[in-house]
């Protein structure tokens, strides 16, 4: 028993000597606690002190398509790859410091040669550099031959690669619609549809924790490891073959002219989907872009493209028929104290309603509606049916910055409410519309009276997914009688057959419309006279599918409706018109229109292209290719559709393809496209097969 | 209020360890919803509270294998520490050869029924523990004997120490100088502990030589860079500058809960570097409370050496309670730059499956001897009061 408790005490001896020195580091361990807290506290939390901040990192932007599918801005991801030469180990960096710049050279021989990397790279780790910029605008495929070299491919604490990723928008078929489509701008109010359904497209974005280490913001953790949620896809109405048409025919006439600016805007009649939407702006060098949209947000007075609501009102209220006796007056009459005449002289004293629309007589259209409208209660009426036709609201379009029209108010606007108000009204004036707002009442009268909402956007896709999904709408059922409706269709293709149109007729399409010229600058008298004309009107004339307004913005040299806006609404009937099949089956049934016909030769395009081409034509054709880019020859009485695959690092071969294709394809590779001439591409300023990064390429064509 | 007497009565053995256990879960709940918010952020898709629930999980696993742990007579350890030594010297022989690399060092094996990694050096380092205990018990009446006693027990120490070494040094260290502790206290003679600190001293230097011919072997780099930062540079290098931020930014009553800015800096702020983390938050009162409880476990463990009459008992309570509290003091003692980085968690605090699991456990066998000691006392007074009354 004493051996035992010799043998505790022993033990309990050198418990309490290891408990003592335990007792000792901690309270060694908490008199460091206190010193880095207090007594070298202010130390500490000074250099604590740095700078902060969230930094937004933008997801993938969701991309916007048109009506076939093809993209009309589109996102593309970009690289750049910084170095934290802090975290390297001094044998790792010198053994492989000298094949890391041989191959940063070799990877841009524009830049740094293999000794000024070298030397950049040193001076940069001598100076602690911890976020040293390599390199920047890297396409995907460039990133990865990046950080697989040496150093780099390393993990990011032996190797110090730090990637960042950034987007930046393309619109593959560049100028086309692309006010509509819009801008997405950091610093600024987004526009058109990139504006109006950012919170779709953008995504959800994720923040970063930045920390300011002079001179640069450098991320507190790993940038690769944020994965934001991509942004949804846009599908839009736009029918980029009919935007093409109609964008290629209004610069046209825009040039010829010397506009200061021109509108197109083509809608389906069934629907309201906008299948074409072009604004164009001089840009003071000659040349016309896509600035601003004047289809929805450039409010005017629309002249006599506003006669048919006029005359719709006047006979969807009984007050005439077509046959209904005007008083026409030789194109003169004084209304009150103002003088009113016709735009052209002709001499006649009276006729019908008939006769004043399609010569667009100012005097006659006025008389009839100051007769019925223009007394107490009767100017309500015409606000009335105003109001019917839709022309007191916006049509909301799915844009930003549509303009309420404007209209007078008898009752509200009562001090602004003249006894000419009506009278002048009448024939589109002292009243502002924007293109878009005429065109709907002409598309409604095509659709006998059935008043759709125009859009832009038929569904919003997250993948393969439907978010959402925007069927047509109807606005209003009927907005006049159907006599009235059917009235005001035979005046429109009268205008086309016998009246102010008449010289846009053609033998093969019909179409129905209005002219319209409107005197801008009137007030000022002293001025030279300025006009904007413009052209409203459906085709084809019987059972119409699309709608259409063309309006150009003070032209020079002509400036009447029928003269300046007339040959682009007409050119553009033509052209959808045989690029359209199902417009005119009639003309090609039963007979083959080329049956001896020799072959095309060897054309590179976009595949449903030809096909199209070829059934309409009636040549047979072997298709030998599912890829969209092809190449078609003439081969033992037939066309060859064969595969034209694009590589994605290589400038492809161009010649043989149409403008809008070859652009299309060289800028969805990241290059830059400089093109002369029209037609075909003859040749092109870099050879295929050439690597392609961000560079300029010129198309000659012709 | 009978809940509370079913507790009462379930829970024997010394309830301050109890408590001392509650609070530093309590502690961790805390310090890691705080130090994972950045990273839950951006790793869970902003599920920031994944790791608490992961974490919760864990420590209430814990409590369960701990509970399991005092429930079964501490005798019984002795019976199985043998065979658990030959297991876990092969699992680290597995782990070496086959092992899962986690943050650049091979630590973990793959459990095959359930898709998670173990640290095997979580599992060696109590059964190691238990079978020196047993071994100085069964050789208490010729323990200052060189070749019966001290080579005998030495042998295993160091087999296993040289196993975890390569892969993690630290724990290696811990481990041998928690065995070390206890050989003192179990009356090993002076002259042999003096001898184990020269053998341990030799050892360090074989890895750090096969390490320089092998690099691949031994992690040597990491633990010479470790070394230069702590010796060459007063500041610390990047981490340690953080953590002192974190501790000065604490003052004395912290910037409040989950209000720390110094997480987004810290790497592994939910595991080296969580007591950085918690004297931002909660200040030096927080700091000291922490430091506090882990001193408190080892008065209380003291105690129930001091009272137990068995020598098995009495030096496994201390031998796990010493390596408990040696790898906090370790943990924190890294954060104020009083050592070098060592990569050791703070026990039952820090973010971690397995380590929590182990650690509970521990600390399951410690009470499970507490109430073998509370129970022999009971007995003892019980037989006193007998024999007085007999007397009287």
């Amino acid at each position: 028993m004493r051996l035992l408790m010799k043998k505790k005490s022993e033990l309990l001896v050198r418990l309490y000597m290891v408990v003592g020195a335990f007792a000792l580091v901690a309270v060694l361990i908490f008199y460091r606690v206190v010193k880095v807290n207090v007594f070298e506290g202010d130390k500490w939390r000074e250099k604590g002190n740095v700078h902060v901040k969230w930094r937004p990192i933008e997801a993938d932007r969701g991309d916007i398509y048109a009506m076939d599918g093809s993209p009309l801005a589109t996102s593309q991801p970009f690289f750049e790859i910084r170095m934290d030469l802090q975290v390297l180990k001094d044998k790792l960096f010198k053994s492989k410091v000298d094949s890391l710049a041989y191959r940063l050279n070799k990877m841009f021989p524009a830049g740094k040669t293999k000794f000024q990397w070298k030397s950049f790279l040193q001076t940069q780790r001598s100076k602690g550099n911890k976020y040293c910029l390599i390199a920047k605008d890297l396409t995907i495929a460039q990133k990865e031959t990046v950080v697989g070299f040496p150093v780099l491919r390393n993990s990011k604490y032996k190797g110090g690669a730090i990637v960042d990723r950034y987007f930046k928008r393309r619109k593959p078929f560049r100028e086309l619609a692309s006010r509509t489509i819009g801008v997405d701008r950091e610093n600024a109010d987004k526009i058109g549809l990139e504006g109006y359904f950012d919170k779709f497209l953008k995504g959800a974005n994720e923040k970063r924790l930045m920390k300011f280490i002079p001179p640069d913001w450098i991320p507190v953790y790993d940038p690769s490891e944020f994965e934001p949620q991509s942004g949804d896809d846009i599908y839009t109405t736009i029918d980029i073959d009919i935007q093409d048409i109609a964008h290629t025919e209004l610069e046209a006439a825009l040039v010829k002219y010397e506009a200061e600016a021109g509108t197109v805007v083509v809608m389906e009649v069934a629907t309201g989907a906008i299948r074409a939407i072009s604004n164009l702006s001089a840009d003071g060098k000659g040349n016309y872009r896509e600035f601003y949209n004047h289809a929805i947000g450039r409010l005017s007075e629309p002249g006599s493209t506003f006669k048919l609501a006029t005359v719709l009102a006047l006979m969807d209220d009984n007050y005439a028929q077509l046959d209904s006796k005007v008083d026409f007056n030789k194109g003169k009459m004084k209304f009150y104290d103002q003088t009113m005449y016709d735009s052209e002289w002709h001499g006649i004293e009276t006729a019908d309603l008939r006769k004043a629309f399609e010569i667009s007589s100012n005097v006659g259209i006025a008389n009839l509606a100051n007769q019925h409208y223009n007394k107490a209660g009767g100017n309500t009426n015409f606000i009335r049916a105003l109001k019917r036709f839709g022309l007191l609201d916006p049509t909301g379009i799915e844009l930003i910055g549509e303009k309420h029209p404007y209209v007078k108010d008898p009752v509200k606007d009562k001090k602004e409410w003249f006894g000419t108000t009506i009278p002048w009204m009448a024939h589109g004036y002292e009243l502002m519309f924007t293109p878009l707002q005429i065109l709907n009442l002409y598309s409604t009268v095509a659709n006998d009276g059935k008043m759709m909402k125009p859009y832009l956007v038929s569904k919003i896709k997250q993948g393969d997914k439907l978010i959402k999904d925007f069927p047509p709408r109807v606005i209003s059922e009927k907005i006049a009688s159907s006599n009235a409706i059917q009235g005001a269709q035979n005046l429109l293709e009268g205008v086309v057959i016998r009246g102010t149109g008449r010289k846009l007729r053609s033998e093969y399409f019909g179409f129905a419309g209005k002219t319209g010229t409107t005197r801008i600058n009137y007030a000022k008298k002293e001025e030279e006279k300025k006009y904007n004309a413009s052209f409203a009107g459906y085709f084809p004339a019987k059972n119409p599918k699309y709608s259409m307004m063309v309006v150009v913005y003070t032209p020079h040299g002509k400036y009447y409706g029928g003269s300046v806006a007339g040959p682009v609404f007409r050119n553009v009937v033509e052209k959808v018109h045989n690029l359209k099949l199902d417009l005119n089956k009639a003309i090609n049934q039963g007979f083959q229109l080329v049956a001896a016909a020799n072959l095309p030769k060897r054309r590179i395009g976009y595949k449903k292209d030809f096909e199209k081409v070829f059934e309409y034509v009636g040549i047979e054709y072997k298709n030998k290719s599912k890829s969209n880019w092809v190449a078609v020859d003439p081969f033992d009485n037939k066309m060859l559709i064969d595969k034209k695959s694009i590589i994605k690092s290589e400038v492809p071969d161009v010649r043989g393809m149409g403008a809008r294709d070859a652009v299309y394809v060289l800028e969805s590779l990241g290059l830059l496209v400089e093109l002369e001439g029209e037609g075909q591409v003859r040749r092109q300023s870099i050879n295929p097969g050439a690597n392609a990064t961000e560079q300029k390429i010129k198309i000659y064509l012709d | 209020m009978s809940g509370i007497t079913t507790i009462h009565e379930n829970l024997k053995g010394d309830k301050a360890i109890w408590l001392i256990v509650a609070l530093l879960s309590l502690a961790s709940l805390l310090a890691v919803y705080s130090a994972t918010g950045s990273m839950a952020y951006k790793m869970r898709g902003g599920d920031t509270e994944y790791y608490l629930f992961q974490q919760a999980f864990f420590l209430l696993a814990g409590m369960g294998a701990m509970y399991g742990a005092y429930r079964l007579d501490y005798m019984q350890y002795s019976k199985f520490a043998p065979l658990l030594l030959l297991v876990a010297g092969l699992a680290l022989l597995w782990t070496l050869g086959f092992g899962t690399e986690v943050n650049e060092a091979k630590r973990w094996i793959a459990l095959p029924w359930i898709d998670k990694t173990i640290q095997t050096s979580d599992f060696a380092k109590p059964v190691l523990i238990i079978w020196v205990a047993r071994a100085l018990a069964v050789k208490q009446d010729y323990i200052k004997d060189f070749k019966q006693a001290f080579l005998p027990i030495i042998m295993p120490v160091v087999i296993i120490c040289f196993l975890i070494a390569p892969e993690d040094l630290s724990t290696a260290a811990l481990l041998f100088v928690t065995c070390l502790l206890m050989m003192f206290i179990g009356r090993i003679s002076f002259k042999f502990v003096f001898l184990l600190i020269i053998t341990g001293i030799i050892g360090l230097s074989i890895l750090v030589m096969i390490g320089s011919v092998f690099p691949d072997l031994v992690r040597v780099d990491t633990w010479i860079s470790r070394i230069n930062d702590f010796m060459y540079n007063t500041d610390g290098g990047y981490q340690l500058q953080q953590s002192k931020i974190a501790i000065a930014s604490g003052e004395i009553t912290g910037v409040g809960p989950g209000n720390s800015m110094q997480r987004n800096f810290l790497p592994f702020a939910y595991a080296d570097f969580i007591y950085a983390i918690i004297v931002e938050e909660y200040g030096l009162i927080g700091g000291f409370t922490i430091l506090g409880l882990y001193s408190w476990l080892l008065f209380r463990c003291t105690r129930i050496v001091t009272r137990c009459p068995k020598t098995f008992g009495a030096i496994l309570a201390m031998g796990l309670c010493l390596n408990i509290v040696i790898q906090a003091f370790a943990n924190i003692a890294v954060s104020v730059q009083l050592v070098p980085a060592t990569g050791l968690t703070l026990p039952l605090v820090s973010m971690g499956g397995t380590s929590i699991l182990f650690t509970c456990i521990s600390l399951g066998i410690i009470l499970s001897v507490s109430r073998y000691v509370e129970e022999a006392q009971y007995k003892q007074a019980t037989i006193e009061k007998m024999e007085n009354a007999s007397i009287n």
